[in-house]
Order: structure tokens, then C-alpha cells, then sequence
């Protein structure tokens, strides 16, 4: 079965989320860190299902990213987390 | 129910007030300027005998048999190309004019085969009804086959697989080749030859082979059967005719569905398209119009299947039975799993009243928000930028809007091909003087068409199209372009987008290189854009279906607020919507963070009503999306989908990806009329019913809401409703409706923008267009009219971020993806037509420059790659494309195009970037891909 992970060379290995929010988060490049976490992370409540969110603030625990801004988006999300 | 006969005034209407006052035959009446006689006098009930003149059509002057008497003018003028005057006293009738008439009708009749009764027009002929009404008895010159010199030998062509032309009955009133040029815009006929000689000619060769659409405008203009259908050849004249909406694209064109026989018995003879249609107003496309014969086709599932495991055979079951085991299988996966772990896709080809059930099936008997729709990969950026920057989530005009446009900007988007019947209307307004600018990777049809040429194409390179349109905003900004005055009254946040949009990195120059566009070309069609009284833009999914797909609808509705082009007729923002339904399923509710009417399920206060309503507690998280639901099937969190009428095995990217997640879940519903590819990972099949038997309402790229009504009784015995209905009674939630027309009932009920419609609404008016309230029930054609729906219009800075999708050495070429007119979608339904006669199979479109690098000659079989597959199909040598990139279509299965597409996708909607994927080309020589070429191979299968 393929592994969706190795599609793209550049994510070998990773989480979905984490190539999800990559996405996001290049969008926001130009924008100072704080405003773009913000930013970030209200997007992702308004349209990523918990247990996505659930799954990259997982991911960033345990080390699997980093980028700082993705690694903020996490902290402000994590609070409003549903339990594994 | 009978056959509806829509009147024929003749000549067309004239627009304006009625201010000129005429007498015909006695009868008093006041119609607009420009009127013809004939349309004054048909409309005072007098109606002009008429050979050449069809209301269709300006009037032509050549038949003579239209003449009449008016006081003071010398002779018999011809009623079709005479305009009223103030105070005009006209006589239709007299022994002279009866006489005139008679004379003319003599000589048709002359050269006219009398074999009436064996004709397949008989009593649909327009030259026998002449016949009658003026009185002919006798032809002096002899008729038929005895009158000397005559056209009787002439051929027939039936090389078109929809409708035949016998010249041998042709009266040349050239009806048919003005029908080709004003109507279609296609110009495929002629009269060649002279006197004696003419005929009609599509083009010196047979119509298949010609440029000829087949969109049917001829046929049904010409007034003898002369042009005429083969199913009425075949079958003989329709005795009754129901008005529904066609099932193809987002134009949505009225039509009639012509029928004989009744109940289960019904056989449709033919569509012809409704005058009085609002999208349409009487033509049509080759689909709507001729490939609806898959209704009826063999592989249709009529009965419910199921199965224990994919690896099993199918095994047909009762409606009870497989409803049954789908409901305790869903019940059971939440069970272990969680109220989360099972969703439901809707499809953009379902009614509003079907969309509206899964929807509430997903919120309510699922008890979460896992709804999405196939829109999710084509229209779901629309949604995103429209409602960020106007506050909803739709285009801002009617299509007759385009009837006043000065400039007409199509990006991404084929409309020749994809929507056909607006592209007509388009092509009206362009050979009218409107200039035309082209922003498209491929030199498309409407590029260079006949009396039409694009004022400029900027063939951008793929993926750069935000790029394009902030330098053209850059240009508004800069060369002081803005419409201050639109700006300052109506938006918020100029200042900062003009800051942002001014910066040297954006002007025309600075991104010449990125998008391959010649910046001079830029700055001219920016000038041309904003410098028209007014302009609009129409999109498509070359807009969408990009990694910076939301944020360059976004650019573009920038670009129209800053030049004050939004909010009266002849401008705006309008996608092109592909499925028939795509507006329609996105209204009803079925992205997973929206409730209907495009309401966050965050919203407390809308979560309320339905909470009321259904007596269950709504969650307020969104759900899902489709990508997401694949990839949560991969980690184990997604158990269970109900797919209705949707294809996804096929239609969505990096189909390799896709099967592992379908063969990851634990339970796949299908519903559908075809056992297509999704059904290959299904569990249960229940089948699904056609248009022609549906009951319900469609909602077109107008958002107009057109009735869509049953033709025939549904062949599976259900309504797709009624299943979903009874699917979510069997899991333990009680949802019942007595019908369709109850669904929209509660949809009106429930959603503030739909107050006003209902069935019987629709019914009386014909269609209308959301928003339509109790307070405006007429509807609204033109959007943002006063105000934007969200108060001011917001100007978002759209920021140039390219795709991560590069061409590079091992894939040093880009793939982009589109469709074809004769083809729809994955195909499923114009396969089983004979519009296989222009498309039997996809094609790689390549440069010849790129072709001949690679030793590849045109109808070659290629092999194509990208990262993630491989597939095979033949070639097509094309200098339409620019170097570099090459083009298919996806409707076919064995090309499986989607092989090679990837999961990148839009940053803010996960829409697919279909348009956008590296790639090479080889010739496909070795013997394993000689025998791997009927099947495509995507990789990590199995
Ligand atoms: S079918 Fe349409 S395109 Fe073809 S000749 Fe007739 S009007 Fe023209
Ligand atoms: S084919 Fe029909 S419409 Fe065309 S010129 Fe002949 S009679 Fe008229
Ligand atoms: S243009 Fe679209 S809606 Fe109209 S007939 Fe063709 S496919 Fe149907
Ligand atoms: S109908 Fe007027 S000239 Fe033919």
C-alpha cells in the first residue's frame, strides 16, 4: 500500500497535518511570527476537524517540526485540543 | 400533460419601453422601437405566414411569403424586416397579399419531394403548415419529382450520430447557417453555390467532419425536415413534453423534454431547449441537447448490491436489506471507533433536495460535521476568497449581464468548451465590439475564433496566475487607475493592499520572468481592463484548482473593487462552475465547517435553528474535508463513507493515494447510476436515479434555481431522497418527507437567503436567483448592488507564493488538466453516448518542439510520469500549447489522468492543485508499456 508520506520528497516521513499547515504557513511568510500564528491558527479552527489539530499539536510535541511559526501555531491551539 | 409549443413571433424582441403605437388588421397595440412588423402583428394575434423568420434569428428578408399591406407605403413590404413607425395602420391579410403568398408558396413546393405522409416531420413542418395557412391547392409548375429540374437526388448526410441532413428537402431559407452564426457563434455553414445551385454546406465537407459543435441550433431553426433528429426519425414525434434542467454543466439550460409514452413505457424522442429559459433562452450544447441516452443505457444499476469484503462478488439484495446492513455496519464502526470515524461526500450532480438530506443524514444521524462535496475539488476556493472579500460565496451576475460588458477577462477557463451555451452568449457580445482579454496557459479556442480576436493573451506560465493579477493591480495602483471615488464609498482596507500591490516585486516587469508573460502586455490589458466602462471577469477552474487557488480569486476580486467593476450589470467576478449542481450542493450545507446558506457551524445562533428543528445537538467543530478523510482512512481515525454520486477513484488526485484510502476503510457506500470506479471499493451499491426521473431543483453559476422534473417514474423505484431517508431512519433517526418539494420547504424555512423559494414559487415563475426572500421573491440577478453582502467589500493583500511543484531534471515538463465539450467529468454519462464520435479518448496534448526532443510524432502512445504514477495515452502534436507544458482531459478511465496528479492542493481548501503537476513524456516503446497500455499503473499500488 502506498505510503502517502513518501509522495513528496520533501516530506518524507511526515505527518499530513504537518505538510497541511507547511502549506499554510508559507502563505504567511511576509507577515511578522505572532500576527502569522494568530492568523494560522484561526484559520485551523475554522476549518480543520480537532483531531487534525489534535495530530499537529502531537506532532510538534514530539519534535517533528520546525518551523518556528508552525511550532507557535501549536501552542496557541493546544489548550483547545480534544484528549487523544 | 401535453406538448408544450412555445409561440414564435418571428423576429426577435426588441429591448426597451413599449412607446410606438401600430394597428394591425384593426387591433391597436404599442410595442418598443425596432419592432418588426411581424412580431407587432403576432403579438395583436394576426401572425404572418413566415418561412425565413424564426424569433431566434434577425430577420433575413428572403421567403417573401411574410408580405403585407401598410397605409401609405408603396407595395407589399416584408412584415420580418419592416419596423413599426408611430401611428403605422398594417393589413395582414387581403385577396392580394393572399394571392402573393400563394405564389411564393407554389415555387417551394415546386422542389419540394411530396411525400409528406411518410416524412418524419409530418406535422412538425413548418412548410406544410404554409401550405395550409396559405390556402395552396395546386401547383402550376408541376411538384415532386415531375417538376423538371429539381434537388431530389441530392445525398443525405448522416455522418453526425444525432441528426441527419437531407438536402433533398431543403427550401435554403438559411435559417440553419444563421442559426450557426448568430445563435452558436460557430459559423460551420454556408450557402455555397449560386440561383439554382445553392446549397447548404458545412464548409464543403460532411457535418462530423466540419467545425460543427453539433449543438443542434440548426436543427431546430430549420423549418422542414430537412435537419431533423434521428431519434424522431426513428422513434416519430414526441406527444407530450415535461420542462426540466439539464444534468451537465453549471450553465444549467431549461429544456423540454419531449417524451412519448407514459409511466415506466416513456421514451424520450428529444430535448429542445426552452425559449423562455432563463440561463438559455432556447439553445443548447451537444449534451444537454443529444447525450442523454445514458438514462437508458444497459449498465445501469437498478437494484441494490452488497458485500461482505471488496474481494467478494456482489450479490443483489432488497432496498430493506441493504439498507439494513449499511446502517448497522455504520452504527457498529461508531461504535468502536467513535461518533467521528465514518462521513459522507455529496455530489454537485444530486438536487438541492438530495444535497440537503446527506447533509442533514451526516449532521444529524451521523451526529458530526464529516460532510464534504465533490466541489471541494474544483469550486471550494471560490468559496474561500468570494466570501473573505464580498461575504459570500458566489459569482456576482447573471449571464445575460454579459450582454453589457465592454471588457471580458477570461482566466483559467475554456467557456467554448466547458460552458458552452454562456460561451455563445459571450461570443455574441465579443463579435458585438466588447474586447476580449485571455489570461490562459493554452491558446484556447476563444483566443482566435472566427470574428474574434483576444485584444491580448497572456499565456501565463502554470501556477503563476496571482502573480498576473497583482501586476496588473500594480498597474491600477501605480498609473493612478483606481476608482477612488467605489473605493472610498464601498470598501475597507485599500490602503494597505495598495502599499503592498505598489511594491516593485509586483509590477509587470518584475514578475515577467516568473510568469513568462511580456510585461508590456500586462500593463496594456491592466489599462484596457481598467479603462472600460465596464468589465468583467469569468474564471474557471484554472484558477481554482492551483496551491494559490483562494487567494487569486481573492486577487481578482481585488482587482475588480479597485476599479469600482462590481455591483451593476456588465461587470463582477463570476466563476464558471463546473457540474450542474456545484453552486447548489455548496448552498445546501455540505462543506464541513458550513451549514446552509454558508453559515460557520461555530455560529451558535444558526446551529439553533437546525438544533430545534431536528431535535439533535449539532456539533460546532467542523469535520473533514475529502483529502483529510483519505488521509485520516490512512491513520486509522475514518472508518466508514457514504459517496453519493460521486466518482472520487477517479476524479480526485494521485489516484493511488486515493485507493489506498479506500481500501483502508472498513465500509464504502456507493450510490450511483454506474458501477464506476468507486465502486470497486464499496460494500454497498444502491443505485442511483437519472435527471430524467428526479424530482427536485438544480442551482446553476447564476445561482439561479431551475426546476429540474420527472420525466419517467424512477427505474431503481426510489427517490435518492427517499434512500438517504430511510438510511438514516434504519441507524435510529427519524427523517421523513412526503417530497421534494417538503425538502425545500424546510430549506426555506431554515436558511435566510432561500426564504422565498419553494416548488410552487418556482413553478409559477419559471426560475429565480438566490438570494430570494419573502421580501424579494423576485430574486436577484446582480449581487453587491447598494453594498457588499458583508458591508464593505475587503481588499485582501494576495501575496505571490509560488507552487512547490517545479518542473526539475527527472520530470522537466508541467501537466495541466481540463475538459472538452463533447465529455463531462469522468464520463460516466457521455461515454454511454455517441458523443464518443469527437472524444473516444483522452489525449496529451505537446508542443511539437517538445514532442520532437523526445522522438514523439503525433498519435503516438506516450508514457506519462510524474512522482507519484505512471499512465499511458496517446498524443496530440499541438502548437497551442507553449513549450513546456503539456494538457489532457480526464474523462476517460483507462487514461486515468489522475494517476499522475499529487496531493498538493490549495493552502486554505485543500482543492487539488490539478493544474499544476511535473512530469515527463517518453515514447512508449518497450513491450511492458505496449502491454501496460490500456491499464494505467500508478505507483506503490497493490
Ligand atoms: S449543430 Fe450547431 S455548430 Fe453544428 S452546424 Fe448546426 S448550428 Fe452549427
Ligand atoms: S437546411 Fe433547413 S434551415 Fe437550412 S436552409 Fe435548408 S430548410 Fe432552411
Ligand atoms: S451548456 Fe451545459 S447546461 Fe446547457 S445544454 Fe450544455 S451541458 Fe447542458
Ligand atoms: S419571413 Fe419575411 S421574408 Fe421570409
Amino acid at each position: 500500500m502506498a505510503d502517502p508520506a513518501q509522495a513528496h520528497p520533501a516530506h518524507a516521513g511526515a505527518e499530513p497535518v504537518v505538510r497541511l499547515v507547511e502549506e499554510i504557513a508559507v502563505q504567511f511568510e511576509h507577515r511578522p511570527p505572532d500576527a502569522a500564528a494568530a492568523e494560522i491558527a484561526a484559520h485551523l479552527r475554522r476549518f480543520w476537524d480537532p483531531r487534525m489539530r489534535r495530530r499537529l499539536v502531537d506532532a510538534v510535541a514530539a519534535g517533528a517540526v520546525g518551523d518556528p511559526v508552525v511550532v507557535r501555531v501549536a501552542q496557541v491551539l493546544a489548550p483547545g485540543v480534544p484528549a487523544r | 400533460m401535453t406538448l408544450l409549443e412555445e409561440p414564435d413571433f418571428g423576429t426577435p424582441a426588441r429591448p426597451g419601453q413599449a412607446t410606438v403605437e401600430v394597428t394591425v388588421d384593426g387591433v391597436a397595440l404599442t410595442v418598443p422601437p425596432g419592432t418588426s412588423v411581424m412580431r407587432a402583428a403576432a403579438q395583436a394575434g394576426c401572425a404572418v405566414p413566415k418561412l425565413c423568420a424564426t424569433d431566434s434569428l434577425e430577420a433575413f428578408g428572403s421567403c417573401r411569403l411574410c408580405v403585407v399591406e401598410i397605409d401609405g407605403a408603396r407595395g407589399t413590404p416584408a412584415s420580418c424586416t419592416t419596423p413599426v413607425a408611430p401611428g403605422m395602420v398594417v393589413r395582414t391579410r387581403s385577396e392580394k397579399l393572399e394571392k402573393l403568398r400563394r405564389g411564393v408558396m407554389e415555387l417551394y413546393i415546386s422542389d419540394h419531394p411530396l411525400d409528406c405522409l411518410t416524412c418524419s416531420a409530418n406535422g412538425d413542418c413548418e412548410l406544410q403548415d404554409m401550405a395550409a395557412a396559405t390556402g395552396l391547392r395546386e401547383v402550376r409548375y408541376g411538384s415532386g419529382v415531375d417538376a423538371g429540374a429539381n434537388h431530389m437526388d441530392l445525398p443525405k448526410d448522416t455522418s453526425n450520430p444525432y441528426f441527419e441532413f437531407d438536402p433533398a428537402k431543403c427550401i435554403l431559407c438559411s435559417r440553419c447557417v444563421r442559426a450557426c452564426d448568430e445563435v452558436q457563434g460557430t459559423l460551420a455553414l454556408t450557402i455555397e453555390g449560386r440561383g439554382f445551385g445553392s446549397t447548404v454546406s458545412p464548409g464543403g465537407t460532411d457535418f462530423l467532419s466540419s467545425d460543427c459543435v453539433s449543438c443542434g441550433a440548426c436543427v431546430q431553426a430549420c423549418p422542414t425536415a430537412t435537419l431533423q433528429e434521428r431519434s424522431v426519425v426513428e422513434l416519430g414525434l414526441p406527444t407530450r413534453s415535461v420542462v426540466t434542467t439539464c444534468a451537465y454543466c453549471g450553465v444549467g439550460c431549461s429544456f423540454k423534454a419531449e417524451v412519448r409514452g407514459s409511466g415506466e413505457a416513456t421514451e424520450v424522442v428529444r430535448m429542445v431547449p426552452l425559449k423562455d429559459g432563463g440561463a438559455n433562452q432556447g439553445h443548447s450544447c451537444v449534451k444537454g441537447r443529444f447525450a442523454f441516452g445514458y438514462a437508458s443505457h444497459p449498465d445501469r444499476v437498478l437494484a441494490p448490491r452488497i458485500r461482505e469484503s471488496i474481494s467478494d462478488d456482489w450479490r443483489e439484495v432488497s432496498w430493506e436489506e441493504a439498507i439494513g446492513f449499511a446502517a448497522r455496519r455504520l452504527r457498529a464502526i461508531q461504535a468502536a471507533h467513535g461518533p467521528g470515524s465514518i462521513g459522507a461526500i455529496t455530489s454537485s450532480r444530486c438536487t438541492n433536495e438530495e444535497v440537503y438530506v446527506v447533509q442533514k443524514m451526516v449532521r444529524a444521524a451521523f451526529g458530526n460535521n464529516n460532510v464534504d462535496t465533490c466541489a471541494r475539488v474544483c469550486h471550494s476556493p471560490t468559496g474561500y476568497g468570494l466570501n473573505q472579500t464580498f461575504g459570500t460565496s458566489a459569482g456576482t451576475q447573471d449571464f445575460a449581464s454579459v450582454d453589457d460588458a465592454d471588457v471580458i477577462m477570461v482566466i483559467g477557463a475554456n467557456p467554448t468548451d466547458a460552458h458552452p451555451v454562456f460561451a455563445s452568449r459571450m461570443k455574441r457580445r465579443l463579435r458585438r465590439g466588447a474586447a476580449l482579454i485571455v489570461a490562459d496557459p493554452r491558446s484556447i479556442d476563444l483566443v482566435r475564433s472566427p470574428h474574434i480576436e483576444a485584444a491580448y493573451h497572456l499565456p501565463l506560465a502554470p501556477g503563476t496566475n496571482v502573480a498576473i493579477v497583482n501586476a496588473m493591480a500594480h498597474v491600477v495602483v501605480t498609473e493612478g487607475l483606481v476608482d477612488r471615488e467605489f473605493v472610498d464609498a464601498r470598501c475597507e482596507g485599500f490602503d494597505e493592499w495598495a502599499a503592498f500591490i505598489a511594491e516593485p516585486a509586483n509590477s509587470p516587469e518584475a514578475v515577467e520572468e516568473i510568469t513568462g508573460v511580456p510585461a508590456a502586455d500586462v500593463r496594456a490589458a491592466a489599462r484596457l481592463y481598467a479603462g472600460a466602462r465596464n468589465a468583467a471577469i469569468y474564471y474557471g477552474l484554472g484558477v481554482t484548482e492551483h496551491s494559490q487557488g483562494s487567494t487569486m480569486v481573492m486577487g481578482m476580486a481585488n482587482l475588480a473593487m479597485a476599479t469600482g467593476n462590481i455591483g451593476r450589470r456588465g461587470v463582477g467576478v463570476n466563476p464558471l462552475r463546473g457540474q450542474n449542481n456545484v453552486q447548489g450542493s455548496c448552498d445546501m450545507g455540505s462543506f464541513p465547517h458550513e451549514l446552509p446558506g454558508y453559515r460557520h457551524v461555530g455560529e451558535e445562533s444558526v446551529r439553533d435553528i437546525y438544533n430545534e428543528l431536528w431535535g439533535v445537538e449539532v456539533l460546532d467543530e467542523p469535520g473533514l474535508r475529502i483529502p483529510n478523510m483519505f488521509d485520516a482512512a490512512l491513520d486509522g481515525s475514518f472508518r466508514a463513507l457514504f459517496v453519493h454520486g460521486e466518482d472520487i477513484a477517479q476524479s480526485d488526485p494521485n489516484t493511488a493515494h486515493v485507493e489506498a484510502a479506500l481500501s483502508a476503510l472498513d465500509l464504502v457506500i456507493v450510490q450511483d447510476l454506474f458501477e464506476n470506479e468507486t465502486a470497486r471499493f464499496a460494500h454497498v451499491l444502491l443505485p442511483g436515479t437519472s435527471f430524467l426521473e428526479k424530482d427536485g431543483t438544480f442551482t446553476n453559476a447564476e445561482r439561479r434555481i431551475n426546476r429540474v422534473r420527472p420525466v419517467m417514474p424512477a427505474r431503481t423505484g426510489k427517490q435518492e431522497w427517499q434512500i438517504v431517508c430511510e438510511l438514516a431512519q434504519a441507524m435510529g433517526y427519524p427523517m421523513h418527507y412526503d417530497d421534494a418539494a417538503q425538502i425545500m420547504d424546510e430549506i426555506a424555512l431554515t436558511t435566510p437567503t432561500f426564504s422565498g423559494v419553494s416548488f410552487a414559487h418556482l413553478d409559477a415563475v419559471g426560475s429565480v436567483q438566490w438570494p430570494c426572500t419573502t421580501e424579494r421573491p423576485e430574486g436577484t440577478p446582480i449581487m453587491h448592488v447598494d453594498g457588499f453582502v458583508r458591508g464593505l467589500g475587503r481588499f485582501v493583500p494576495t501575496r505571490y507564493v509560488p507552487t512547490r511543484e517545479r518542473s526539475t531534471r527527472r520530470f522537466p515538463l508541467i501537466l495541466t488538466t481540463g475538459r472538452i465539450l463533447s465529455q463531462y467529468n469522468v464520463g460516466a454519462q457521455t461515454r454511454r453516448t455517441a458523443n464518443v464520435a469527437w472524444h473516444p479518448e483522452d489525449l496529451l496534448e505537446i508542443h511539437p518542439h517538445d514532442a520532437e526532443v523526445r522522438g514523439i510524432a503525433d498519435g503516438d502512445r506516450v508514457e506519462l510520469s510524474s512522482r507519484v504514477g505512471t499512465t499511458s495515452l496517446r498524443a496530440s502534436i499541438s502548437a497551442r500549447m507553449p513549450v513546456g507544458v503539456c494538457y489532457t482531459t480526464f474523462h476517460h478511465p483507462v487514461s486515468g489522468a489522475n494517476v499522475v496528479t499529487t496531493e498538493n492542493s490549495d493552502w486554505a481548501t485543500n482543492c487539488p492543485e490539478y493544474k499544476v503537476t511535473a512530469v515527463q513524456v517518453t515514447p512508449a516503446t518497450t513491450q511492458a508499456a505496449v502491454e501496460r497500455g490500456e491499464a494505467p499503473v500508478g505507483a506503490g499500488r497493490g
